[in-house]
């Protein structure tokens, strides 16, 4: 009886120890299959290319590279808002293709249908009477953004006046080939985007500002979704 | 009357420039998006045997099915084995054709205009450019112009034969592109301006025309149906009038002014100088031969059809907002025919021949001068009227730089590729990176994109990619991302793009250069 107590305790001993190397065995391997797993190159499921119609066209002379990034903010002095808001409005076009002029100014710069203005062929212009002079630190316009577009004879003028006679300055111009016949322009064509054209007004006082364009690369057509002027009234 | 040997000797002299003005050089120009993408559906063709119509994109089945006809001959066994020069030589015999399709009207036409014509057709700057393009239209206007030698034949003839002939014509123009209602459209109006003033032998009876419409649509269901396979594909075709209908209506991006086509002809804006006026003159004689086409009874019916439709054509294209270069080619043959008629009209009323010689010897060279600078000097510079949408010769720099780090890092390093761009508009890349195998495409910066070793992306989106890539990489293990070119890389005029490698890469790169001997 002894004898078979000894065996079994015995085995019970050896199996004891088996088992214990067994799991020892078992967990080296598995932290070794771990690291093999972890060391295995990630097998990276790459898309096709997708097929596409034929892309736009911008074949434009003196066109400016994209920025690639966000523009930055511009400083201000305290109290510079948008003056322009919700100001009165005057078209070269009295009868708007699509929308109505008062839309330039309602704060809108949204580039969906009903939220642009699309004046008639040729050179056109928008004036905004701001109400009394101010000091003007920047201008920001939006033509139109729900494609990349570059609109030609793009010039931005202030003035005393409707009729730009007094006191007036040139704030953008880039009709590089005078063909809106108020002198050759030195700036750059660009892409219009949902950031709009920012133009560094450098504190210039004016009453009036007058946008005027000549088509764009896609169509004669002219449009406008919202003109921004950042000032403080003049004291 | 000219001599046979001078035939013989003209024709010849007409096949070596059409043939050394349409094959030189086929891969010195990138290739457009949209060829890229032909490339592909060629590929996809080859290699499922099947064809998968897209009713909004990328046209009728014909040119993959053509293709594909040619590429069986050949041994292929993947995308590599497709080149440039093979796919563009398939346009480039179907517009070496075109230039002696007049020869079948020499019953009708003065043997002098058929030579002048041919001699022309071969060095027109339009049809040589697009010609040299895997596109649709050389083959659309090929056929335009085979269905008008049908309907010509069967009215010389009234043979039956003809009848079907251009039922299989027509099918195989509507299998081709979309753009087959504007063709058949401007036939019909022109057909019934031309008849008005000219009875024909042969009308066409309304139970041939049953004929031709029943076996266009039979054409047309064999190749839309791949072969009867796959009877949805034919539907589709259906929703492809919807589609169209759309783009022609709607604002889009290929929108352009009633003139875009005239300025093809008068690229004033592009080159200010005249000596890019060839086919512009071309043109102008053409216009001017409307009191011919009207009043004269020497003028044979088949130019006054010509003109009648290339006419039409050129009213319609132009009033269609949606415009692409491409097109105006589907008029050319017909100005050509009718501007070479008008001229030797001219000449042999003058009592001195030697001013009209000149004239003609003259404007061979300003085509020639416009042809060589179109198709071999400007052939992707913007200012090229024909050049549109069309990828810089940057693309080969990339091209040059990527397969140069895969072939070096090949076997030393995990590589891949990562493609992105808004709207998917990467293309030509995936043609040019076609034999690299760990290479991907997004619309959107993906979230792994940390794990690829180089990232070319357009400058729009880079602000993006440095927050995903530095953002949400893993601390201590993320690699610095350097510029992979030295210069700004235009994929197009007005799209930018730039390239990314980790810095871990491209330093290994560098030193097996240096290790092999290379210079870096």
């Amino acid at each position: 009886m002894s004898f078979f107590c000894k065996q079994l305790k015995y085995k019970q001993k050896y199996s004891g120890r088996i088992v214990y190397y067994l799991i020892l065995f078992l967990l080296f391997k598995s932290i070794a299959i771990a690291k093999e797993i972890k060391l295995a190159p990630i097998k990276l499921k790459l898309p096709k290319p997708m097929f596409i119609g034929t892309p736009q066209n911008l074949n434009v002379k003196n066109l400016q590279k994209p920025l690639g990034r966000p523009r930055p903010v511009f400083l201000a002095p305290m109290g510079t808002k948008n003056v322009a808001l919700g100001k009165k409005c005057f078209s070269s076009d009295d009868f708007p293709v699509i929308g109505e002029i008062e839309m330039i100014t309602d704060g809108d710069k949204n580039g969906d249908d009903g939220s642009f203005v699309e004046l008639g062929p040729f050179l056109q212009d928008v004036t905004i009477d701001l109400g009394m002079k101010y000091k003007i630190f920047a201008i920001v316009f939006w033509h139109y953004h729900k494609q990349p577009r570059v609109y030609f004879d793009v010039i931005v003028q202030l003035g005393d006046n409707r009729e730009m006679t007094k006191n007036v300055n040139i704030l953008f111009n880039n009709d590089i080939d005078n063909s809106a016949g108020m002198g050759l322009g030195e700036e750059m064509h660009y892409v219009e985007t949902s950031e709009g054209k920012l133009i560094d007004t450098k504190g210039v006082n004016g009453r009036f500002v007058k946008l005027f364009s000549q088509g764009n690369t896609n169509n004669d057509l002219n449009h406008y979704i919202e003109v921004s002027v950042y000032g403080i009234p003049l004291k | 009357m000219i001599s046979k040997t001078h035939r013989t000797f003209m024709v010849l002299c007409i096949f070596i420039i059409a043939i050394l003005f349409r094959f030189i050089d086929l891969s010195g120009r990138p290739m457009h998006g949209d060829e890229a993408i032909n490339a592909y559906k060629v590929y996809e063709l080859i290699e499922t045997g099947k064809f998968s119509y897209q009713p909004s994109q990328h046209h009728g089945p014909l040119l993959f099915y053509i293709s594909n006809l040619i590429f069986l001959f050949n041994s292929f066994d993947s995308i590599n084995d497709l080149s440039v020069e093979s796919l563009r030589s398939i346009t480039c015999v179907v517009g070496v054709l075109l230039v002696f399709f007049c020869f079948i009207f020499k019953n009708s036409i003065h043997q002098n205009t058929i030579y002048l014509v041919s001699g022309l057709m071969a060095v027109s700057p339009s049809l040589i450019y697009f010609s040299r393009y895997f596109i649709h239209e050389i083959l659309m206007v090929f056929f335009s112009m085979v269905m008008i030698i049908g309907v010509y034949k069967y009215l010389d003839t009234g043979k039956q034969f003809w009848i079907i002939f251009i039922g299989i014509i027509l099918g195989c123009m509507i299998s081709t592109k979309e753009t087959w209602p504007i063709f058949l459209i401007a036939m019909v109006i022109s057909g019934g301006i031309s008849c008005s003033y000219n009875r024909r032998n042969h009308p066409i009876s309304i139970k041939n025309y049953i004929i031709i419409i029943g076996v266009s649509v039979l054409t047309a269901f064999l190749f839309y149906s791949d072969y009867f396979k796959d009877v949805n594909n034919s539907i589709d075709f259906f929703q492809a009038f919807k589609f169209y209908l759309i783009r022609m209506s709607s604002e889009g991006i290929h929108n352009h002014p009633w003139y875009f086509y005239l300025m093809k002809f008068f690229p004033f804006n592009n080159f200010e100088n005249l000596l890019y006026l060839g086919e512009g003159v071309l043109f102008l004689i053409f216009i001017f031969s409307l009191p011919l086409v009207i009043f004269s009874e020497n003028y044979p019916f088949i130019v006054k059809f010509l003109f009648w439709f290339s006419l039409t054509l050129f009213i319609l294209f132009s009033l269609i907002p949606y415009k692409t270069p491409w097109n105006i080619i589907s008029i050319i043959p017909g100005v050509i025919i009718v501007s070479a008629n008008t001229i030797n009209y001219q000449i042999s009323n003058l009592n001195k021949k030697s001013p009209g010689k000149f004239f003609i010897v003259l404007l061979f060279c300003l085509l020639l001068y416009q042809s060589y600078s179109y198709n071999f000097k400007n052939e992707s510079n913007p200012a090229n009227p024909y050049v549109y949408s069309h990828p810089t010769d940057d693309i080969f720099k990339i091209e040059k730089k990527i397969y140069n780090m895969v072939n070096v890092l090949k076997n030393k390093k995990e590589f891949s590729i990562f493609i992105i761009a808004t709207d998917h508009d990467y293309w030509p890349l995936p043609w040019y990176f076609r034999g690299i195998e760990n290479i991907g495409y997004w619309d959107h910066i993906p979230k792994e994109v940390n794990l690829a070793s180089i990232v070319i992306i357009p400058s729009s989106l880079e602000t993006n990619l440095a927050e995903k890539f530095y953002d949400e990489g893993k601390q201590g293990i993320q690699s610095l991302l350097i510029p992979l070119f030295n210069e700004p890389i235009k994929l197009r005029s007005g799209l930018n793009i730039n390239g990314w490698v980790k810095k871990e890469v491209y330093d290994l790169y560098k030193n097996l250069i240096i290790e092999n001997g290379g210079i870096y």
